[in-house]
């Protein structure tokens, strides 16, 4: 979700550059409703799944048609008891006896299987995070990614959420665009409008978008650009912006 | 603070191909199901017919990158997703009845086409195979984790079916004191449970073989499926039918409790209010007219009833992100973890 452009009365074009006046105060109340219905949204959605969690937790160990508790606490024995108190009241029944056996044999075979797959696997993880740190150390993580289609002498509107995940207003945010340039470093001749210019005072727990408007040259020439998106105001790495521009 | 650095398109058309792909997938295993059982006239077609219309697949897709995106295979993921969205067909079956929809993926309702008894029957028969399917899963997956995944079986189902009779329910009975809480209280329980909780959980469980701990997915799925839902309601009202599939304002004529109407309701002066439940809710689906469903909508403009839902699902969406990164904590980096995420976006922007 993100602000409603034709509602943003705070924020007009005039002549192709922005403009600032006065908030509407009923778009104000109406942005202070829709801001209620996020939290509204958040709060009850939260409380009812840790309400679902606790039940899901507390619901008692069901005993399955093969006698088994739930596999991780069969685990610990090995055995199920059940097979005991069958055998025990039909002690003079051998068939009986030896079918109990039979599973506990089962049994131990599958926990001497899942022990070692354990292992295995503990195994594996252990390596596969010791290759990833060794993957990672000396290099930085990849920036986030945008990507764009744009002809020659033609607009093209790249949209960008921000989500304020935190629990306070954020400050002024504004995005700012580096050069594009292709890998061979010629620079693709655009003009940039950011719509609105910045944003102020996002709430917690609320998104808005901003969208970047790149006004390709006529003249430009087809291919794959590349520049950073900053965003002023808050801590965040910049984004990786690809646009392929291809032939008018 | 977090930035979502994808476009609102871009995430479309990154979702929709593994969606399709999986799909085809998992249709691919429903009808080699089906046709491994012996033939069954006034049957075979009506429990292939649903299936083989095709659907978003959203469900086994959350089920196999899930599987994926925490160690396991697609073959391992196959039998249990397949089951969930030919159980998920089942529903819709009998949700169309329950509902007397006349449109669903574009073409006639099972019941309309067929006629009632044997779309109830078949209704029947999609769930039978969809808990056979289940079986190959001791051989793919070992006793353990194969009982474990019929357990994840029997909660869905549930849930899910408490769910619906809450719903049916509210109708019938003409409840319409409700609140938000209330709302999400049905949807958790009719749509989250199957639609999105049931799927990342079984997906992890297989994935993990039981040592990924499933807590922080019902936290995920719940944000999830609220947005999926309320964003279905909202597409009811306000979307494009050639590409929505079934018919728009269908929730009204059937009297559905969602977040809009309930706001309305609550927002609406006493005379309106009872003029609302008097003149629409409380008549049979047969004598709510068009126009009638288009004056309730034109009050949930006025009144920011559809706005009011947006933006709590906006809200949602927000949650969704934080408690994805939670539940995914542990799973590998790679295009399975990141179509999960790409969902949690597809959600609320999808037209379909």
């Amino acid at each position: 979700m993100g602000f409603d452009q034709r509602r943003m009365g705070a924020v007009g074009r005039h002549g192709g550059r922005q403009v600032n006046s006065p908030p509407d105060p009923r778009w104000q109340a109406a942005q202070e409703r829709l801001d209620d219905a996020r939290r509204l949204g958040v709060s009850i959605t939260t409380r009812l799944a840790d309400e679902f969690t606790r039940l899901l937790a507390a619901m008692p160990e069901r005993r399955d048609s093969h006698g088994d508790t739930s596999p991780d606490t069969s685990h610990n024995t090995g055995r199920d008891p059940s097979d005991d108190t069958r055998a025990n009241t039909r002690s003079g029944d051998s068939a009986d006896r030896i079918r109990a056996a039979r599973r506990r044999a089962e049994r131990s075979v599958e926990l001497a299987i899942d022990s070692a797959l354990d292992a295995m696997a503990e195994a594996i993880d252990i390596a596969s995070d010791v290759a990833q740190e060794a993957a990672r150390f000396g290099r930085h993580e990849p920036p986030n990614s945008l990507c764009a289609t744009a002809q020659a002498g033609s607009e093209c509107s790249i949209l960008v959420w921000l989500h304020n995940t935190t629990s306070v207003v954020a400050p002024e945010i504004q995005l700012h665009l580096g050069e594009l340039r292709s890998r061979s470093g010629m620079q693709l001749s655009t003009s940039i409008e950011f719509v609105p210019t910045a944003l102020a005072g996002l709430a917690a727990g609320t998104s808005a978008s901003v969208s970047i408007v790149l006004t390709i040259a006529a003249d430009a020439a087809p291919g794959t650009y590349f520049g950073l998106v900053f965003a002023e105001g808050i801590d965040e790495p910049p984004m990786l912006l690809t646009i392929e521009v291809g032939r008018s | 603070m977090t930035l979502t650095a994808v476009p609102r398109s871009a995430v479309i058309d990154m979702v929709g191909p593994v969606l399709d792909d999986i799909g085809n997938t998992v249709r691919v295993a429903i009808n080699n199901h089906l046709n491994a059982q012996p033939p069954a006239p006034w049957l075979d077609n009506l429990v292939a017919d649903y299936p083989n219309r095709g659907g978003k697949a959203i469900r086994p897709a959350l089920c196999i990158a899930t599987c994926r995106a925490f160690g396991g295979t697609l073959p391992e993921a196959i039998p249990s997703a397949a089951a969930i969205e030919l159980l998920h067909n089942a529903f819709l079956v009998h949700d169309d009845i329950e509902d007397g929809s006349e449109l669903r993926r574009g073409l006639g309702t099972l019941h309309a086409t067929e006629g009632l008894p044997l779309a109830l029957n078949a209704g029947d028969a999609m769930m039978l195979e969809a808990l056979s399917m289940l079986r190959a899963n001791r051989q793919l997956l070992g006793p353990r984790t194969s009982d474990r995944v019929v357990q994840e079986f029997e909660v869905m189902l549930r849930h899910t079916v408490r769910g619906q009779a809450v719903e049916l329910g509210w109708q019938r009975d003409q409840v319409v004191d409700l609140r938000p809480d209330d709302y999400l209280d049905l949807i958790i329980r009719k749509t989250c449970w199957y639609t999105t909780i049931h799927p990342l959980r079984v997906g992890a469980l297989i994935g993990g073989r039981g040592r990924v701990p499933l807590e922080a997915f019902v936290q995920f799925g719940t944000y999830l499926g609220a947005a999926f839902q309320i964003q279905d309601d909202l597409l009811n009202l306000v979307g494009d039918e050639s590409r929505y599939g079934k018919e728009l304002l269908g929730d009204l004529f059937e009297g559905k409790r969602t977040l809009m109407l309930n706001h309305l309701l609550g927002e609406v002066d006493d005379r309106l209010r009872a003029d609302i439940i008097n003149g629409f809710l409380a008549l049979p689906r047969s004598q709510r007219t068009s126009a009638d469903a288009e004056r309730i909508l034109d009050l949930m403009h006025q009144h920011g009833s559809i706005d009011f839902a947006r933006a709590f699902a906006g809200g949602i969406k927000v949650s969704a992100f934080a408690s994805f990164e939670v539940a995914f904590a542990d799973a590998q980096p790679g295009p399975d973890r990141a179509f999960v995420r790409n969902i949690i976006d597809f959600m609320l922007d999808r037209d379909l």
